[in-house]
């Protein structure tokens, strides 16, 4: 036994306990920034000494033990022998009475060598050194660092190294919901709806349970890698984890479902029945049938505030309704015809309709405020930033207008069809336009007059329903029942999905490269859109392609409601939802 | 580590004041550095301007004088610290990238590889001392490549750590190597 005080640590490196702060005053560094990466030693790693003197005992090959040993005469003679070699002839030696020797005297010699070679650089460099290399690994690995020993555990679940990996990964989530009562209780698993990956019904019961704690024993000491964890979660649950929880909102009887919303906590369906129904997403329970329209609803919003819905019917109404009551506040005339299309910003909202006008109005106030005449043919689509209104009309054309003064600033001109639907990103003064002449558009209206459009993408063989824009990456679904990904910037199709079989009806972009499709052939499919794959379908009804048909898809960042129906009554109308959300572990 | 003096490249260079060209003329100088252990090294400017210790320490020298004690760091790894300065002293900025982004040149890679675990914890010590952030980065990159896609026992075979309650028993029985056969 060699008794610990008598072993030196030789091997000359320094543990933070031993190291002095010097006295460097005639080095002035005068880069702060670069400063703030380099340890002055003056953090020392957590009681780092448990740790590396057992090793030291073992590494410390050249002090002598204290202890009186009976000295072998042949061993010795040996010895002798041996520091009269050359280093080679040494080497040679060692190797040649390594293979004489048995296992175990082999294992036991390793005991002696090895540890010279291994270091602990958690526990031997200051705390900063050691993040730098923990700051390198990802999620995985530093789950597996914290697994080691309690002195890793501890630098590992440091906030700065998760705060720095979720940079840019990791969506502002909203907190851990409930989604476990009304119609949650039951799932949307039933006759006629398949979701491939729900889970048995058997396991509810446990999940639910564990969903009840919302905040876990991580969350309690490292905030930061709780948030990475369970961002990381909830993108898996969309990927590829089973569905825990789902729920069917049955409303709007033998009609169809003609647009829907959501904001927050809620879930706003409008249909041609003439009326909208506001649903509590958490609670699952219907809130409000929002009743007075005499006419189908065919558009419908909900206020950035969140305290009105907006709707606008074949009855050339626009009606204003209160959130808190449920009740209508404004009903605004003016139109002359269908109001189609709305876009809001703030209590600004713009409408667009048959008639071919698009009008303004504050909703707090119910105030018109200014008409947009230029369309010759009936107004489709149209998007609003505040201060530009963008619409898409029947007569072909694109405009620009300024919603202050009510002009038109730019007509594009190009498509050679009816335009259908509209993407505007504010930041570029970037509008894209799909027409029923098969073409997707990109312009720049910032760009002198005539030469708005940058990209004319050709691909598609009818009608675009829906389109996404990330950066230069733009995601489109088309009656034709394919998915493309373009880059706008090259004007080029990166990726074409196949697998829908009839139209696809919308699209949401999800978490980092996942989208959902909906379709008239009943399915919704999920896809990974920078392979240019198809990951799994969510949801299939046995109606699909009998009639059954998926309208509309919205999603949350933990959410996807998908509204069902059919048109011949072979699937009832319903929006049917899956929770993909995940609490702080 | 000798080297001759490089002819000066920024010979075109318009005198300023007269810092700037004191500073210029240091790059081709031949500095003499010395070891906490005593060991002597020869480097110049351009290999120490990569270093801010080191380049300041050149700058705050007296005219004659051109050995700097390095008195943090010791020889072997001094001289390590100088091979690779020797093989970085023409690249341009750096800009750092640390994360898993980071990815090193061929020969930092396989240089760094080479060092066993001891000769690579003094290498990042010395950088940290020396302030050098390019190879600061690489080599705690490195490290992290050790530990990346391992599980927890692994990692304690490769880093020599033990788990909690090895620890424990170590710390009540106190086991050496024996010498029973």
């Amino acid at each position: 036994m060699w008794p610990r005080n008598d072993v030196q640590m030789d091997d000359g490196s320094m543990t933070p306990e031993d190291q002095e702060l010097p006295n460097d005053t005639d080095m002035d560094f005068d880069d702060n920034v670069e400063e703030n990466s380099y340890s002055n030693g003056s953090s020392s790693s957590y009681s780092a000494d448990k740790l590396s003197s057992p090793l030291q005992q073992k590494l410390d090959l050249s002090a002598s033990p204290s202890r009186i040993v009976d000295v072998n005469p042949r061993v010795e003679h040996l010895s002798a022998l041996f520091k009269d070699l050359s280093p080679n002839e040494q080497m040679e030696a060692l190797t040649r009475l390594l293979s004489e020797t048995n296992i175990t005297n082999i294992r036991q010699l390793r005991a002696i060598i090895e540890p010279h070679f291994q270091r602990d650089f958690l526990s031997c460099l200051p705390v900063e050194l050691g993040l730098k290399i923990l700051h390198n690994l990802n999620g995985m690995d530093l789950m597996k660092v914290a697994q080691v020993s309690k002195n890793w555990k501890l630098i590992s679940e440091i906030d700065k190294i998760w705060k720095s990996l979720g940079n840019g990964a990791v969506n502002n989530h909203e907190l851990p919901t409930e989604r476990i009562t009304g119609a949650w209780q039951a799932t949307a698993v039933s006759v006629g709806v398949v979701i491939p990956d729900h889970i048995p019904a058997c396991e509810l019961n446990i999940h639910r349970f564990m969903k009840m704690q919302k905040y876990g024993e991580i969350f309690e000491r490292a905030a930061d890698k709780s948030r990475y964890l369970r961002s990381e979660k909830i993108e898996r649950n969309w990927h590829s984890n089973a569905i825990m929880g789902s729920a069917v909102f049955r409303g709007h009887e033998d009609h169809v479902i003609t647009c829907m919303q959501i904001h927050g906590d809620l879930l706003v369906t409008g249909s041609d029945d003439n009326t909208l129904k506001v649903w509590s997403i958490d609670k699952g329970v219907v809130r409000y049938t929002l009743q007075g329209h005499t006419g189908g609803v065919w558009t419908s919003q909900i206020s950035q505030c969140g305290r009105f819905i907006v709707s606008g019917s074949t009855d050339r109404t626009v009606k204003v309704w209160s959130v808190e009551t449920g009740k209508d506040i404004h009903t605004l005339q003016g139109h002359t015809s269908t109001v189609r299309c709305m876009a809001m910003s703030g209590s600004i909202l713009v409408t667009g309709s048959r008639d071919t006008t698009l009008r303004v109005w504050n909703v707090e106030t119910g105030q018109h405020l200014a008409t947009l005449l230029g369309h010759h043919a009936a107004v489709r689509c149209v998007q609003f930033d505040g201060k530009t209104v963008v619409s898409g009309g029947y007569d072909f054309t694109v405009k620009i207008w300024d919603a202050q003064t009510g002009r038109c600033i730019r007509t594009l001109v190009g498509h050679n069809n009816r335009v259908y639907s509209l993407l505007f990103e504010s930041e570029r003064s970037i509008v894209c336009s799909g027409s029923l002449d098969t073409s997707i558009r990109v312009w720049d209206f910032t760009r002198p007059e005539g030469e708005e459009c940058v990209a004319l993408l050709q691909g598609h063989t009818s009608l675009t329903s829906g389109m996404q824009l990330r950066g230069n990456i733009l995601v489109s679904c088309n009656a034709d029942s394919h998915v493309r990904v373009w880059d706008i910037h090259e004007g080029t199709c990166v990726h074409m999905l196949t697998g829908h079989r009839s139209a696809i009806t919308s699209l949401q972009w999800l978490g980092r490269s996942m989208v959902a499709t909906s379709s008239d052939d009943g399915t919704v499919k999920l896809w990974d859109i920078e392979r240019g794959q198809l990951i799994r379908d969510l949801v299939t009804l046995d109606s699909g392609g009998n009639g059954g048909c998926i309208w509309r898809l919205c999603s949350t960042s933990t959410l996807l409601a998908c509204a069902v129906g059919s048109r011949n009554n072979t699937e009832e109308t319903k929006v049917i939802l899956l929770d993909f959300d995940a609490v702080y572990p | 580590m000798v080297k001759s003096p490089k002819s000066n490249k920024k010979g075109g260079k318009a005198v300023k004041v007269n810092n700037t060209v004191a500073v210029n003329e240091n790059l081709d100088l031949i500095y003499t550095l010395i070891s906490s252990d005593g060991e002597q090294f020869q480097a110049d400017g351009h290999s120490l301007k990569l270093s801010k210790v080191l380049s300041l320490a050149a700058k705050c020298l007296q005219s004659t004088e051109t050995t700097i004690h390095v008195e943090k760091v010791k020889g072997d790894t001094l001289k390590r610290v100088l091979e690779w300065c020797e093989n970085h002293k023409d690249d341009g900025p750096y800009v750092s990238k640390c994360g898993p982004g980071l990815r090193l040149p061929h020969w930092d890679f396989r240089w760094l590889k080479s060092l066993d675990n001891q000769q690579l914890f003094d290498l990042i010590t010395a950088t940290n001392d020396l302030q050098m952030k390019q190879l600061m980065d690489y080599s705690c990159k490195t490290v992290a490549n050790m530990a990346k896609g391992k599980s927890p026992e692994q990692l304690r075979q490769i880093f020599g750590i033990l788990t909690d309650e090895e620890e424990a028993e170590l710390a009540l029985n106190e086991p050496g190597p024996s010498n029973a056969n």
